[in-house]
């Protein structure tokens, strides 16, 4: 009896203690847009469509859903925060990777002089790349003041990257590969029912100088080879 | 060098990838990079199988060029599509080529080819220029065989 009393004075004042915790927690801007927020007001217009073109690319090739956020400092944005906290806010209050399975945010925080990168999924394999694409692409450009430059060309490389790597980098599940397996028996029994049907037919109608013509059509192009 | 994606470092591959982009603001055509373990005995008929393997005869205007690199045998062909082909002179290939080369010999590979693509790239601007003002992408510019 004493413990079960134990144990429903511990649950309740956990519950207490997270929903204070949850109250004091100090509450985020709302996301106005799926791919850039522009909070601190260093994109043009211009600059924000461009970026939000390519991340909404990455979306549609890759199913990536890449965000970019920019804030004016941590402390004017929300209270309590580390520019690492806050990313992490933003990204699971605004849910990111809920859309694809796939999210990374980047925020960079302008009076702060950081950047901080959250990524879910398999994104974080990603991680190394984004913070070369940071270092290299981007932080020259916000040193000059051009944050617009920046950050877009932080999009456009992080794009290029993305798409050079494959955009799978998980494990099949059994379940997965007997479907692959069955559809590929399924695939290669249509092949052979077909040539079985059609050789025959094929072979009394080719045309002499067939052969010719194939080879005929790989003939193409010009070039140069050599050793080194 | 068992792992052939490590034939160029990171930041050769980010420089290179940097170089291509920035063709595909010039021109209509594409430059791709592919590297492969071996070529076999003719890198030429290696380097066009590759390029109608990744799709590159696509193009509206056959002006795509591929700079193909068997890392194991050491052979390098650069490959151009029939329209830039038949506008370039007839040792242009052979130059881009001997331009490459030159460089590979003393393993300065990521020079080599920007090298090369620049002298490519000069004659697909003049030939396939792009007056488009828009954002690109050239995905696949760098691949590696499996």
């Amino acid at each position: 009896m004493k413990n079960k009393m134990k144990i429903l004075i511990i649950t309740a004042a956990t519950f207490l203690a997270c929903a204070f915790l949850h109250a004091d927690a100090p509450a985020l801007p709302a996301q106005t847009d799926d791919f850039i927020d522009d909070f601190a007001g260093v994109l043009t217009a211009t600059d924000r469509a461009s970026v939000s073109d390519i991340l909404s690319k990455i979306m549609t090739v890759n199913g990536q859903h890449v965000c970019f956020v920019t804030i004016s400092s941590t402390a004017e944005t929300a209270a309590g925060y580390d520019v690492e906290a806050m990313a992490a806010a933003f990204y699971s209050a605004w849910r990111i990777n809920e859309k694809s399975g796939k999210g990374m945010l980047l925020l960079i925080s302008i009076k702060d002089r950081s950047a901080a990168l959250e990524t879910g999924g398999d994104m974080g394999t990603y991680d190394r790349v984004m913070k070369e694409v940071v270092n290299k692409r981007m932080l020259p450009d916000f040193k000059a003041g051009d944050y617009g430059r920046g950050i877009y060309e932080g999009a456009r490389w992080l794009s290029a990257l993305l798409r050079e790597r494959p955009i799978f980098s998980g494990k099949f599940s059994d379940a997965a590969l007997l479907i692959l397996g069955l559809l590929l028996l399924a695939a290669a029994g249509f092949y052979f029912i077909r040539l079985a049907v059609t050789a025959p037919h094929s072979q009394k109608n080719a045309e002499p100088g067939m052969d010719k013509i194939k080879e005929k059509n790989n003939d193409f192009g010009g070039g140069a080879a050599g050793n080194w | 060098m068992a792992d052939i994606s490590m034939f160029f470092t990171e930041e050769e591959k980010s420089e290179l990838l940097s170089t291509l982009l920035n063709v595909t603001y010039r021109t209509t055509g594409e430059i791709r990079i592919r590297v492969e373990k071996k070529a076999g005995r003719n890198p030429m008929a290696a380097a066009r199988q590759a390029f109608v393997r990744l799709g590159m005869r696509d193009s509206r205007d056959k002006n795509g060029v591929l700079f193909y690199i068997s890392v194991f045998d050491r052979k390098f062909a650069v490959f151009g599509d029939d329209g830039i082909n038949s506008r370039v002179s007839r040792d242009f290939w052979e130059t881009v080529k001997k331009a490459v080369v030159e460089k590979f010999a003393g393993r300065q590979f990521a020079i080599g080819l920007s090298g090369g693509i620049g002298l490519v790239a000069e004659k697909m601007a003049q030939f396939f220029p792009d007056e488009k003002i828009d954002l690109k992408e050239n995905p696949g510019a760098v691949s590696f065989e499996e």
